[in-house]
């Protein structure tokens, strides 16, 4: 096998699938990236057993072939490397990198013993443009839970049927739902799928946005190929709870407030909340909005602040870290917040025209009597 | 005997240390253990006073004789005839046939030791209650402010006497081990001082289960070594006392001798709350075993949420007829206080540990890895779960009011009217602060 790259393709090509190469694994071969040389095209490709990404960029083959070398040491020494062409040679244990007048000898490990990937069907896939997968996963996939007591809520679900296309995560404490009108052409219809986040935030580190994207599944795995790679993973299986049935649709008191001076306000709050519960408490009554702070052992904090409030006075616990995270993701100057009672689901939205396509749900947090 | 009074005070500082070279004069630290002679008893007798100078017992329904469950308290009175806690409440009955039997009234036990507790906070903030009737005060550093800590013990006395009528015993020492062996000696009405540097003395001629945490399963391991006394025990080689007992005999020989490093924590919250209970009569009935777990696990869960923790931890303790006791722990992946939770978790463990065909005779069930209750609430299990707290809370509050048996949950019927009482010989409940 014989190919030569320019370095800075081959760094970046490199660097994006070696970010999902685990630090450490009990198989040596997973800490590999697999290279294939083949015409006139380069592809690379991880694995964490999980997830596999394959990533084709143009280059000079001189031979055809197979190696497999340590991701870490080929992307630091690749990344040392001057901007100049990179020539990598050899088989199995036996790969010489050349730039300049660097010398490198790699020992890998044989290309047969790489893990295979997945075999999917693209055939009867749906097309989506890479931007809307994007968008749809960097909106929700935050409020995925992180821990392993309901693996299920560590996915984002992905709801594909229908004429809407929408993507929901939680992880019990807070939702966060973002949906845009299902594309159009031709499509079979396909199932709701609950998907790593993992394998969400590969599709913008790999694709562009206007790249066009075929995505298979089958009951355990979905594939997302486009121009420049593919991306596969396991989907996580089980029932999602029914999410629909937790969306408060009578919250009666209606807040809407600058999303800039909200949080602002609640990072300064924040500051003084307990590390555990990282509580403030809001008062809404007559277009005032008042945030509290109290902790015991730290002290207390308070402001106040003008915004249009509708409905009774209520008074209402939050983890700001909760409040603060989905108001990271509303993308308009002004945010809604509706409630109904300080146990119930306070719902937060957009203002404005956008206000449909995205909804957080963040629970409450009981204020001590 | 030294008098008392200003070389008191003199004589606790002993130990002298070195800071940067300069002698640093150390107190030595003084901790009072105060304990309520017969509690139950003195309570009962606040009420009616004509139970003075009888013989009384609270415990369980005697039945003229046939009574099945066990004695709670016996006044001084009813000791002398041998009556003592736990001893089956026929037996007692039959030493004793003319004392006055009652049902006791622990709704007013917890208001007296509550006042007395609000009596010890006056002195130090750091009390340390260990049990309804028991406390430890660490009284170091409060010369200056209250006198000498004999004095202090003496005030705290009056001060108990004159707002609750209760009797206290006291033992004053260095360490609280031998300041609770000091008191237990003294009672009644009793102060014993144990000054620093003389607790190995004062130790020495005493039986070995006079140290609290040397059962008779220890005792009688330790008489096959021919260990009759602390003082024997204290003298075991260190080499040999860890070589035969492990690491723990290296910590009973260091105890004898007067070591005890443990502070008195007046932190209120518990690091674990465990209950259990001895069958009156051993059991290999499933059905009635689970039920128990059940209200074991309800009246752990509700000590917990008295202290508005949750666990993470459910231990199951679980001995057979023959003392083989295995203990089997779960960790949650979530904290709860839920009785419904700490029971499933302790149901699990109890069918995967009881694999012999050997009847019961305890279980237990604890709780630990506290942590403080979390306000969040949560959007999936809201509507079930508000509706769970809303009805413990309702039965929390009911409970108080009319005590634990008001309500009974249909999982532990098996052990209602009388069941209870009729099975089970010995309660006990803890919570541990350290």
């Amino acid at each position: 096998m014989q190919f030569t790259i320019g370095q800075s393709e081959f760094i970046e090509a490199l660097s994006a699938v070696a970010n999902i190469v685990p630090a450490r694994t009990p198989l040596p071969i997973i800490g590999n990236v697999l290279l294939s040389a083949d015409s006139d095209e380069l592809a690379l490709s991880a694995t964490d057993l999980d997830l596999s990404v394959t990533i084709r960029v143009k280059a000079k083959v001189e031979s055809p072939g197979r190696v497999t070398l340590p991701a870490r040491k080929l992307t630091d020494m690749i990344r040392a490397l001057p901007p100049s062409p990179v020539r990598v040679k050899g088989e199995a244990e036996h790969v010489t990198v050349e730039c300049e007048n660097s010398k490198f000898r790699v020992h890998g490990l044989p290309a047969e013993d790489f893990p295979t990937f997945p075999s999917l069907s693209f055939e009867d896939g749906i097309a989506v443009p890479a931007g809307t997968v994007e968008r749809l996963a960097a909106h929700t996939s935050f409020a995925a839970s992180n821990e392993d007591t309901r693996p299920i809520l560590n996915g984002v679900l992905w709801e594909v049927q229908g004429d809407r296309m929408q993507m929901v995560a939680t992880n019990g404490h807070r939702l966060a739902r973002y949906g845009v009108p299902a594309p159009s052409g031709p499509k079979k219809p396909a199932r709701d799928v609950i998907v790593p986040p993992k394998a969400l935030a590969q599709i913008g580190r790999i694709f562009g946005p206007d790249d066009e994207l075929v995505v298979a599944m089958d009951e355990k795995q979905i594939g997302f190929r486009g121009e420049r790679g593919v991306v596969y993973s396991r989907l996580i299986e089980g029932p999602y709870p029914n999410y629909e049935q937790v969306i408060p649709k009578d919250n009666d008191k209606r807040l809407r407030a600058d999303k800039e001076r909200l949080t602002a306000a609640l990072r300064r709050m924040a500051v003084m909340a307990s590390d555990q519960t990282h509580r403030v408490r809001l008062s809404m009554k007559d277009d005032a909005l008042k945030l509290y702070v109290s902790t015991p052992d730290v002290g207390e904090g308070s402001e106040e602040m003008m915004v249009s409030y509708e409905g009774d006075p209520i008074d209402i616990g939050f983890n700001a870290n909760y409040l603060l995270e989905v108001l990271r993701f509303v993308d308009s100057d002004e945010v809604e917040i509706s409630l109904k009672a300080p146990e119930r689901a306070a719902l937060v939205k957009p203002g404005g025209e956008n206000g449909d396509e995205y909804l957080c749900l963040v629970m409450p947090l009981r204020l001590q009597e | 005997m030294i008098p008392a009074g200003g070389r008191s005070v003199e004589a606790r500082r002993v130990d002298v240390r070195f800071l940067f070279g300069y002698p640093l004069l150390v107190s030595a630290r003084a901790i009072l253990h105060v304990d309520l002679d017969a509690f139950f008893v003195a309570v009962e007798r606040l009420r009616d006073p004509s139970l003075m100078g009888r013989p009384v017992v609270v415990g369980a329904d005697p039945r003229g004789g046939k009574g099945r469950g066990v004695v709670a308290a016996a006044s001084y009175e009813a000791r002398a005839f041998g009556i003592h806690s736990a001893m089956p409440i026929g037996e007692a009955f039959r030493r004793c046939p003319h004392a006055a039997w009652l049902p006791g009234s622990p709704d007013l036990y917890r208001r007296a030791a509550r006042a007395v507790r609000g009596v010890l906070q006056r002195f130090t903030p750091a009390v340390q209650a260990v049990s309804i009737d028991e406390a430890y005060l660490d009284l170091t550093g409060t010369e200056r402010l209250h006198g000498p800590p004999r004095a202090t013990a003496e005030r705290i006395r009056r001060a108990i006497r004159a707002e609750t009528r209760l009797p206290v015993s006291m033992g004053l020492a260095t360490t609280k081990a031998v300041a609770k062996i000091a008191s237990d000696l003294c009672k009644p009405e009793g102060f014993l001082e144990v000054w620093p540097g003389r607790e190995a003395a004062f130790l020495a001629p005493l039986p070995l289960d006079r140290m609290p945490g040397i059962g008779p399963a220890t005792r009688e391991k330790l008489w096959q070594f021919n260990l009759r006394t602390l003082g024997d025990l204290a003298r075991l080689d260190p080499q040999l006392a860890s070589g035969v007992f492990g690491d723990y005999g290296a910590s009973l020989s260091a105890r004898a001798r007067g070591a005890d490093e443990r502070g008195v924590s007046s932190d209120e919250l518990p690091k674990s709350v465990s209950r259990e209970c001895t069958f009156e009569s051993d059991t290999a009935d499933i059905e009635f075993c689970e039920a128990m777990l059940w209200y074991l696990s309800e009246r752990a869960a509700r000590d917990l949420r008295s202290h508005r923790l949750t666990a993470r931890t459910v231990t199951l303790k679980l001995r057979y007829r023959d003392f083989t006791t295995i203990t089997r722990s779960h960790t949650l992946a979530t904290p709860t206080d839920s009785e419904r939770r700490v029971a499933e978790v302790a149901r699990e463990l109890f069918r995967a540990a009881y694999a012999r065909r050997v009847s019961v005779r305890l279980l237990g069930v604890g709780l630990t890895n506290l942590v403080a209750a979390a306000p969040q609430l949560d959007l999936f299990s809201a509507p079930r779960e508000l509706a769970w707290e809303r009805l413990i809370a309702s039965l929390d509050g009911l409970r108080d009011r009319f005590g634990f048996g008001a309500v009974r949950a249909g999982s532990s019927i098996l052990l209602a009217p009388g069941g209870l009482a009729s099975r089970v010989s010995r309660e006990g409940m803890h919570s541990k602060r350290e």
